[in-house]
């Protein structure tokens, strides 16, 4: 049950919400659209369910041509983030509603609806709520009743808009596991939006990263979080330090502070670069022999790791220190290793560091 | 008498202002009516009641405030759709017209109708042409009424609708349903209450209406003569033994038609989940 996006564009008067996407989705894949609220992950969604119609482009489902199909005869399942329950109807009914609205020659008999609908509940393990009513229910709960319903119609797709929006945190993170697990249990391709890249590194299999209506990437959690191919997506996945800075002499410079190029790169002579550093590829050192000095001004424990803020040491003589956004760095320490360190705040430490993303306008550079 | 405390300040106040407003205008002018009518003998009561012109004009008022209300939940309806779903041009000067008849002297209204509807009015003609006759007849009264009673059923009605969350529509769509499965299925249930107590105001207000009916109406006795226009009619007469008791017949069954009402309004509250 493939889905195949091509160079779909839709805008509304001046703006812009889906530039030229094209995407590819395997069947049974687990897939997150992921990016800033007004990126245009929600548009693209409900284009792929036929809620709304591109400008241009087209979407293919199982490679039949879709675009102009209304949604009912997509075969999709559709989550809302604000559930869009029917309150009027009891979770029993919620979930057969599917199965009635049927053609009379289609519909199941009014056993089998009953079966069906029990199977369903037994699913999201909310059997013992089937009598009552929506508006009684937990934001948890409802979410997955309105799942179970979805799914009652047996989707090809299901595609799930910010489906945890709604929610604290700690049901949030409970239903992501849950919907990892349930997906793995039924295979059905599945697309869902988030703005929250924990919530996609978490539960997809592949993420599409989005910004201004463009695809900026797409690939596994892992790719995406260790190789970003543009700037956005280095800062949109996690966090990163952004030095700002030049190349010259085979060396890049923020302030009085150089780093070494990697090989490929030491020939060019960039008037303007700037050097991604994850927080947990700077490494603290006791005593010399580190790249740069630094003093702490912050330690925020949080619980396993330890986040730490740290501002430049410079001497006169070696004229002003590198610039980052905030005037800060942000190191991420293992508790192990804040602890075998012994620091606190106002230590004066060395750094090292491991790893930089670098990238030249808007890709990246290897 | 004793009361928990609350945390709502005011209660003994509200509570006191309640209940003299109500007494003041609507207890005791309605126990007048019935200390006024209980100078005659139920024998006379009855008399009065069994009269064939009095039941007549019953089965008139009722009649025809049953089925403007009715006609004025269909139109209702869709007026408040229109109004909530479609961007419209002027839409805040159409919105404004709704309430209109509510400011009209309900006279003006009457006569406008009667003019528009009378057989050789600008729109009575053509009906003639149908041989169909509006003005000075039961049908010309449950115009007047549709007219008078329109905006209790939009004004009940638009903001339910307004409220509704437009994604269980494209839920419903999603799980495989026709726009007709949609409407009566997910849209339709919610907007119940609303519409029954639309329908109830435009019932009660088309039984007590005078003003605009007695124009249109022709007021001919055992065909298109209203209650209210009796009651006058028996005041003229100094009969007020027998004004009163028609009055007192008629508040009594649209109290109870009410009572219907609001139970049928209950009772699907109850059966939907919003109670």
């Amino acid at each position: 049950m493939s889905i195949h996006v091509n160079q779909l564009t839709k805008r509304y008067g001046n703006f812009t919400a889906l530039d030229d996407i094209s995407l590819s989705i395997d069947d049974g894949e687990l897939v997150a659209l992921l990016g800033p609220s007004g990126c245009g992950k929600t548009t693209l969604l409900r284009s792929i369910a036929g809620m709304e119609f591109a400008d241009s482009g087209n979407i293919l489902l199982e490679g039949r041509d879709m675009t102009f199909e209304p949604i009912r005869h997509r075969q999709v399942g559709f989550v809302f983030q604000h559930y869009a329950l029917f309150n009027h109807m009891s979770v029993f009914e919620n979930v057969a509603y599917g199965l009635r609205v049927r053609p009379r020659a289609q519909r199941p008999t009014e056993a089998a609806i009953r079966q069906r609908v029990h199977e369903l509940l037994d699913l999201v393990q909310l059997e013992w709520l089937a009598k009552r009513f929506p508006p009684q229910l937990s934001g948890g709960q409802r979410q997955r009743i309105a799942l179970a319903r979805a799914l009652a119609v047996e989707p090809r797709y299901l595609l799930l808009d910010e489906p945890f929006g709604a929610l604290d945190a700690n049901v949030r993170k409970e239903l992501r596991g849950w919907l990892r697990r349930l997906h793995e249990e039924l295979h059905v391709t599945s697309l869902f939006v988030t703005h929250d890249q924990e919530e996609a590194m978490e539960v997809a299999s592949r993420i599409v990263v989005m910004n201004h209506g463009r695809i900026e990437q797409l690939g596994t959690p892992a790719e995406i979080y260790d190789t970003p191919r543009t700037p956005f997506v280095s800062t949109f996945i996690g966090n990163v330090n952004v030095f700002r800075g030049c190349v010259r002499n085979g060396a890049f410079h923020s302030g009085s502070w150089r780093l070494p190029l990697p090989r490929t790169l030491d020939t060019l002579h960039l008037a303007e670069q700037n050097a991604y550093i994850r927080p947990h590829d700077i490494e603290i050192l006791r005593g010399p022999a580190a790249d740069w000095e630094v003093r702490i001004r912050h330690v925020q424990p949080m619980g396993s790791r330890y986040h730490l803020e740290a501002i430049p040491v410079t001497d006169a003589s070696a004229g002003p220190g590198p610039e980052t956004e905030s005037g800060r760095i942000m190191i991420e320490l293992t508790r192990q290793a804040f602890k075998t360190l012994a620091l606190d705040v106002g230590h004066r430490v060395g750094l090292r560091i491991h790893h930089v993303h670098w990238f030249h306008g808007a890709t990246t550079l290897q | 008498m004793s009361h928990r405390k609350t945390r709502l300040p005011g209660f003994g106040l509200s509570l006191g202002i309640t209940v003299f407003t109500l007494s003041l205008l609507v207890l005791i002018p309605l126990s007048a009516l019935v200390t006024q009518s209980a100078g005659l003998s139920l024998g006379g009561m009855w008399h009065a009641l069994a009269d064939r012109r009095v039941l007549a004009a019953f089965r008139v008022s009722f009649s025809t405030a049953f089925a403007a209300a009715f006609t004025n939940v269909l139109l209702g309806l869709v007026v408040a759709w229109v109004l909530v779903r479609y961007p419209l041009p002027f839409k805040r000067s159409l919105d404004a017209l709704i309430d209109l008849p509510f400011a009209l002297p309900t006279a003006v209204a009457g006569i406008v109708l009667t003019t528009l509807y009378a057989p050789n009015g600008w729109l009575g003609q053509f009906f003639t042409d149908w041989g169909i006759r509006i003005a000075f007849t039961p049908l010309g009264i449950v115009v007047a009424l549709i007219f008078i009673g329109l905006p209790f059923v939009v004004r009940t009605v638009e903001p339910v609708l307004q409220e509704l969350d437009r994604q269980q529509e494209e839920a419903s769509t999603s799980l495989g349903a026709s726009r007709w499965q949609t409407f009566h299925r997910v849209l339709l249930p919610p907007l119940v209450p609303a519409i029954l107590t639309g329908f109830s105001l435009a019932f009660a207000r088309g039984l007590g209406e005078y003003g605009s009916v007695i124009f249109i109406a022709g007021n001919m006795p055992m065909k298109s003569e209203i209650v209210p226009l009796l009651i006058v009619t028996k005041l003229e007469q100094y009969d007020y033994a027998g004004a009163t008791v028609i009055a007192l017949a008629s508040l009594v069954v649209a109290f109870i038609m009410l009572l219907v009402v609001n139970g049928l309004q209950h009772w699907t509250r109850k059966r939907t989940g919003q109670d």
